[in-house]
């Protein structure tokens, strides 16, 4: 039997709220794909674009950017320019053609253990759709 | 912008020199003490190249403002003489819209202060690459080509920088003074015009012919856009199929990341660049274990991703003067397609880099309420 797809996505999740957010997931006992591999951030503001493109040169099927709501930010206005910058990526990537359609950018708070547990569910799905990243076939990058 | 009406006049070209006028113009500003020094193009002894010179004596003042190439970003060097704050007494730079369009870009992201800086600057009808101006500043002074280029001469036109030929902003917008040569017959006279009080203090005090040119001059300066912007669309159409993962590995697959598209760009100012830091070093254990993942991948390493993360810092401010399309050793075309980029993401946040001081960078501000899309609300 073949086996099926999965695909491995990398989340850098804000210290205040989704971090917190995956961590009440994992002690209530949520399940959700294990697809997800979680790097710690200290705010989706300090997520450099750089950050997110190694990941995804590197063969990372998708990125996932979890901030706390806006209005929210630990930081006060981290989330707002971590979403600028959401968007002028998807604009590059959008322009050269690679893809924007594997990033994502939620907000899910210390409290939305749930949220979390669904989002990664949507987006394991979603990327099992879409198949694995086309990057992977190629040496020259 | 000031508020009163703006000084406007010609200055008569004598002999038909072009750089003679302007350097005289400049050096009695000098010899007045209007300005203490004077940064601007000058031709190198050897005569193949001009290169901008900081001029502070008038009988040095030898200028070559309209030699048709960009060997350095002028906009880089006002950052350099400003570093530490603005300079205690006033010097008048020459510079072409794109970098006027750069420094406004630098002053607002505080690498540049412009405050005593007179900006001069001078219509823009493009620039070859050095190693072609090289060759044809053999045969032709400086004001030949200029005033070939200002009449559109074929042979010349076809043969400027990418970036000159899809540029739609050769008009100097943000400056103190205007140079004009659009429009009016530039052999013979040139259009000045103030465009800030400084720029009207300047030039209230000279004998400048009134002119009857100022409309047909607008008309001009009109048209000109009106084909510099068809110009652009189509260099856009025709770059559009460098798209997709396989068309921009292969749009890039000579580059052998020297960064010099880094170093020569106005933009790219930090002091320490993240690609050349220790971030992206890996060692020889990493190295073995990322090419077990794929089978093999080249080396050095991150070519996409120094290019694609470049744009993601600077493409909001990109001026597209194609400084870093002349600097790559291997001739890139990098402007194919770094223009759509900065066309595009420039759309996402209705900004144009260098339109104007007070409109902030995109990066550094933001709404409450604005792409809720983003964030799957």
């Amino acid at each position: 039997m073949e086996k099926e797809f999965e695909p491995r996505i990398v989340g850098f999740l804000c210290n205040w709220c989704t971090y917190t957010g995956a961590d009440l997931a994992g002690t209530s006992r949520i399940q959700y794909p294990p697809n997800v591999r979680i790097i710690r951030v200290m705010c989706s503001g300090a997520v450099d674009p750089t950050y997110i493109l190694k990941a995804l040169f590197e063969g990372a099927d998708g990125v996932f950017i979890g901030g706390c709501h806006p209005g929210d930010c630990h930081y006060l206005t981290g989330n707002y320019k971590a979403r600028r910058k959401m968007v002028l990526m998807k604009s590059v990537l959008e322009t050269l053609g690679l893809e924007p359609d594997r990033m994502w950018l939620r907000w899910i708070s210390a409290s939305e253990g749930q949220k979390f547990a669904d989002t990664m569910t949507e987006i394991a799905e979603e990327m099992k759709q879409k198949g694995p990243n086309p990057i992977k076939e190629y040496w020259n990058v | 912008m000031s508020e009163s009406k703006p000084v406007a006049g010609m200055l008569e070209v004598k002999g038909g020199d072009l750089a003679g006028t302007v350097s005289a113009f400049l050096a009695d500003l000098l010899g007045k003490n209007v300005i203490s020094a004077v940064l601007a193009p000058r031709r190198v002894p050897a005569g193949d190249m001009a290169f901008p010179a900081l001029m502070s004596d008038p009988k040095e003042l030898k200028a070559d403002p309209f030699a048709p190439v960009l060997p350095v970003s002028t906009a880089t060097l006002v950052q350099k003489l400003t570093r530490e704050g603005p300079i205690s007494s006033r010097v008048a730079v020459v510079m072409r819209n794109c970098q006027i369009r750069a420094l406004v870009e630098l002053v607002k992201l505080k690498q540049a202060d412009i405050e005593n800086i007179i900006v001069i600057g001078v219509d823009c009808p493009g620039t070859f690459s050095i190693v072609d101006y090289k060759n044809l500043s053999r045969d032709r002074d400086s004001t030949d080509l200029y005033l070939s280029l200002l009449k559109e001469d074929k042979e010349l036109t076809k043969n400027l920088r990418s970036a000159c030929i899809a540029c739609r902003e050769p008009v100097p917008q943000n400056c103190d003074i205007l140079v004009g040569s659009f429009g009016v017959d530039a052999g013979k006279a040139l259009y000045l015009e103030s465009r800030t009080p400084a720029g009207e203090e300047i030039l209230k005090n000279m004998s400048l012919k009134e002119s009857p040119h100022t409309e047909a001059r607008e008309k001009a300066v009109q048209e000109v856009l009106k084909k510099k912007a068809a110009k652009e669309a189509d260099f856009l159409e025709i770059h559009a199929d460098k798209k997709g993962i396989k068309a921009i590995l292969d749009f890039y697959s000579s580059c052998i990341n020297c960064q010099n598209c880094r170093r020569v760009c106005p933009i790219c100012y930090c002091q320490e660049c993240f690609f050349t830091s220790d971030s992206l070093v890996r060692n020889g254990d990493t190295l073995i274990g990322k090419s077990r993942a794929r089978g093999a991948f080249k080396m050095p390493l991150d070519t996409l991703l120094f290019h694609t993360g470049r744009m993601n810092h600077m493409i909001l401010s990109c001026v597209e003067c194609g400084l870093c399309e002349q600097a790559c050793p291997v001739e890139i075309p990098l402007m194919q397609v770094l223009k759509r980029v900065a066309g595009d993401a420039q759309a996402k946040f209705d900004y144009r880099p260098g339109r104007s001081l007070e409109e902030e960078i995109p990066l550094k501000v933001f709404q409450e309420k604005e792409f809720s899309e983003m964030g799957g609300e």
